[in-house]
């Protein structure tokens, strides 16, 4: 579980960022000073400290020229600077200083700050990935076949955005421009996942999961279901008729589908 | 030649000797035929039914007045002069009749072989009607005619038969091709001109063989006949009121006033002595003003009504296009919230790969701003989704899924949500709660979150210094929630608007801490969706406010 550190003197304040980013699969701890901070970090290893400038005894921005200064603390932990910045200078001094993002605090519910949290560990954990797969592009691929997907999307950028993402992340994917078409590639050939798009001109997507839901051969391909436009507006209650999921293309980044992806094809990943 | 025993008439037939039931009978019906005759044939401007009308009016008139100068006449000349027309005219009327009931009930003029053939009826009665065919006797002491012409006699009556039948034959076929009110049409006009012939030759036709074979004492029974022309107008006259038949628009009052002057106007023809003659004038004139006064201002009432019909339906005609207006609008902010998603999606999806590095390391301060760029284009798509919301709710497409649940659990939750924002505006946020679980209730959780939501929103927006207090309560049948603030309080005058749409335009689109940005009209959408009650209670600005809103327990859980 990834480990939050965060600045917090109110205790009923505190409680709620506890129940919040612990139901958000954190483990939060939290200091009510700049001293505090420093030590706290010094001796638990977190991922992510948010950091609040208006700190009593120390300012904020001391506390991150130590953090990133001062021996015993890892140049891999992300500080989030989480306070109401309105100075052009603060950002950019905190940028040089070492923060790795800004959070305004007056903006943010606890839970959208859990998810923003979360978005923000991600992308690094991304950078992460993206920089050894750059270093390691002279290394032999391994030898077990690539996982074949067939994406129907009428949209060009989609299909660029999303397709190109997946093939990054291993995967060989063929890219059908409506939903007839796609039909007509997912009967030709074998593919371990189908992701689709529903609203397309010409045979739509649902018709497209029903033409291969009746056949033997075909029904128990796993499909995903790419959607710009949605009848209910809950995602998480959507009825995806025949669909392993359902992901709305507004909250979903190229890398979410390809973690979804992996959970899928690579679970022992 | 003098006819013994017989008065000279006044009036060429105006004579005390014969009974005033001659007058009732043939005057009236003169009068009535030539005005309705006249009339429609002015009003229809002279189209080809309303000349045949015309045509049966006038025959009609000179076959009466005629008839009226040989009941009166103590001339014999001028009586077998007069006679001697009656059967061109029967015949002719007959005729008229046939043709006048073929143009208004097939709708168009008889072809020319009809016309024709018509003509060639026609032609023997008047080629016949100097010769003795036509009179053969005239016994100079009764002054009347003892033997019309066999032969020329029942020719004619036998026209007036085939007319008869072959307007009965013409209605049955028209009856099949017409339908509802147009049948209804039919059925009258066919029954009054049916009525008129009927009456008008089987009266004549019966009262000749009934005196010649001796069962009846006059003639005067044939008298009786004419009064089928009176009801064959009325006929007319209602359909022309009721259906508007020849496109004439005639008021009913107007017919009926004048109907009522006729029939008091025909009492004259029975006054006996001066008094009745005097009050019958009086009457006669008082009702003529009376009607007159009666007509106008039926007239002014039915131009009202024309006015406020016409005001109500450019009202009508408003109010669809304002509704098209609406549905319009909706369906634009749909369509381009579907639009928009396409260019959102794309910027974020491109967004998150380059901040990821997978086009190349990005760091430092292009890191920051790319991330400031992403929270931006997420406020986007935040709100492309809340002006879809506000257009589902509009065209009444918002779908509710409820379930049972604790209400407690949803206000704790957004307790967390509001407290932080509270604590930042230094004000206090309290939830109560009562000790007792509150019952079971049937909400759809993310709409009804939303909706609370909403309004702790603007409680905490709208007070600056004090408290918003939250709290729930088990109200017996219903159990309230409600959200009560010490902030600057809404005057009493403005608490009916501020659930209407449109009523504060910043509402509309307004991002909202909790995503939705619903309006207070959304709100009360919702609530009464789920069968409960919101309401506002403020003792005036700077006073603070308190909404409340009322669910309706579950069934079972009714004690």
């Amino acid at each position: 579980m990834p480990k939050i550190l965060l600045v917090e003197d109110d205790p009923m304040i505190s409680d709620i960022y506890q129940r919040k980013f612990s139901s958000g699969g954190f483990e939060v701890v939290t200091a009510a000073s700049g001293k505090e901070v420093l030590e706290k970090a010094l001796h638990q290893s977190f991922d992510l400290i948010l950091l609040d400038l208006l700190l009593p005894e120390m300012n904020g921005m001391e506390v991150l020229e130590h953090l990133r200064k001062d021996d015993g603390y890892s140049p891999d932990l992300k500080i989030v600077i989480f306070s109401n910045l309105s100075e052009y200078e603060d950002r950019n001094k905190a940028v040089e200083l070492g923060a790795n993002g800004f959070i305004p605090k007056t903006d943010y519910t606890p839970s959208q700050l859990v998810d923003e949290v979360r978005r923000f560990l991600y992308q690094a954990e991304e950078r992460k990935k993206n920089l050894e797969r750059k270093n390691a592009s002279g290394q032999i691929l391994s030898d077990a076949p690539r996982k074949s997907i067939l994406l129907i999307e009428d949209e060009e950028v989609f299909a660029e955005m999303f397709g190109g993402r997946l093939e990054q992340s291993g995967y060989e994917v063929v890219h059908a421009a409506n939903g007839s078409a796609g039909l007509a590639m997912a009967l030709e050939r074998h593919f371990d996942l189908i992701i689709t798009d529903m609203v397309m001109p010409g045979m739509t997507g649902q018709e497209v999961i029903n033409a291969l839901r009746i056949r033997e051969d075909k029904k128990d391909i796993p499909i995903f279901v790419f959607s710009a436009s949605l009848v209910e507006d809950d995602l998480e209650r959507m009825r995806c008729e025949g669909a392993e999921k359902c992901f709305m293309k507004t909250r979903i980044t190229p890398s979410d589908l390809a973690s979804e992806v992996d959970k899928l094809l690579k679970p022992e990943a | 030649m003098i006819c013994p025993g017989i008065d000279v008439p006044q009036w060429i037939f105006f004579s005390e000797q014969v009974p005033p039931l001659l007058y009732y009978s043939h005057i009236p019906s003169i009068l009535v035929s030539l005005l309705l005759g006249f009339f429609i044939f002015f009003k229809t401007k002279k189209t080809l039914a309303s000349k045949l009308l015309l045509g049966i009016s006038l025959s009609f008139f000179l076959w009466a007045i005629l008839s009226l100068i040989v009941w009166t006449s103590n001339r014999s000349d001028v009586i077998i002069f007069s006679w001697s027309f009656f059967g061109v005219l029967c015949t002719l009327i007959s005729i008229l009749s046939f043709y006048f009931a073929y143009v208004f009930l097939v709708g168009k003029d008889m072809p020319l072989w009809g016309k024709v053939s018509m003509g060639v009826l026609l032609l023997p009665v008047i080629l016949l009607t100097p010769t003795s065919q036509n009179l053969s006797v005239f016994d100079s002491f009764l002054c009347g005619i003892n033997d019309e012409g066999f032969y020329f006699t029942n020719y004619y009556y036998g026209i007036g038969l085939v007319a008869f039948f072959s307007i009965l034959v013409l209605a049955w076929l028209m009856y099949r091709k017409r339908y509802g009110e147009s049948r209804i049409q039919l059925l009258l006009f066919t029954f009054g001109i049916e009525l008129f012939l009927l009456s008008f030759f089987i009266a004549g036709f019966l009262a000749s063989y009934l005196v010649d074979n001796g069962l009846l004492s006059d003639y005067s029974f044939e008298q009786y006949g004419l009064f089928g022309m009176t009801f064959f107008m009325a006929f007319l006259a209602y359909l022309i009121v009721r259906y508007k038949a020849f496109d004439i628009h005639l008021l009913g009052t107007q017919s009926l006033v004048v109907s009522l002057i006729f029939l008091i106007g025909s009492q004259f023809f029975f006054v006996k002595t001066r008094t009745n003659f005097i009050l019958t004038a009086i009457t006669f004139i008082l009702v003529v003003m009376a009607g007159f006064i009666l007509v106008r201002s039926y007239k002014r009432d039915q131009e009202r009504k024309e006015q406020l019909q016409q005001m109500s339906d450019s009202l009508s005609l408003s109010n669809d296009k304002l509704r098209k207006l609406d549905a319009a609008k909706s369906e634009f902010i749909s369509i381009a919230s579907h639009q928009l998603r396409t260019p959102l999606t794309a910027i974020k999806g491109y967004l998150s790969l380059i901040m990821e590095g997978s086009y190349g390391k990005v760091d430092g301060v292009i890191l920051d701003v790319l991330n400031k760029i992403y929270i931006s284009n997420e406020r986007l798509v935040q709100l492309v989704e809340n002006l879809l919301n506000i257009s589902r709710i509009e065209s009444g497409r918002m779908q509710y899924r409820f379930e049972p649940m604790q209400i407690e659990s949803l206000l704790e939750e957004l307790y967390d949500t509001f407290a932080l924002i509270a604590k930042n505006k230094k004000l206090r946020l309290v939830l109560n709660l009562p000790e007792q679980s509150l019952p079971v209730l049937s909400l759809d959780r993310q709409k009804i979150q939303e909706a609370i939501s909403n309004l702790i929103d603007n409680a905490i927006k709208y007070t600056n210094e004090g408290s918003v207090t939250v709290s729930a309560k088990d109200m017996g049948t219903v159990v309230t929630v409600t959200i009560e603030d010490t902030g600057i309080g809404i005057p009493s005058e403005e608490i009916p608007f501020l659930f209407a749409k449109f009523s504060r335009g910043k509402d509309v689109g307004r991002l909202h801490a909790n995503g939705t940005g619903l309006g207070l009209y959304v709100v009360k959408n919702i609530v009464e969706a789920h069968q409960g009650r919101i309401w506002i209670d403020s003792d005036g600005a700077g006073k603070g406010s308190r909404f409340v809103i009322e669910f309706p327990k579950e069934v079972s859980s009714r004690e």
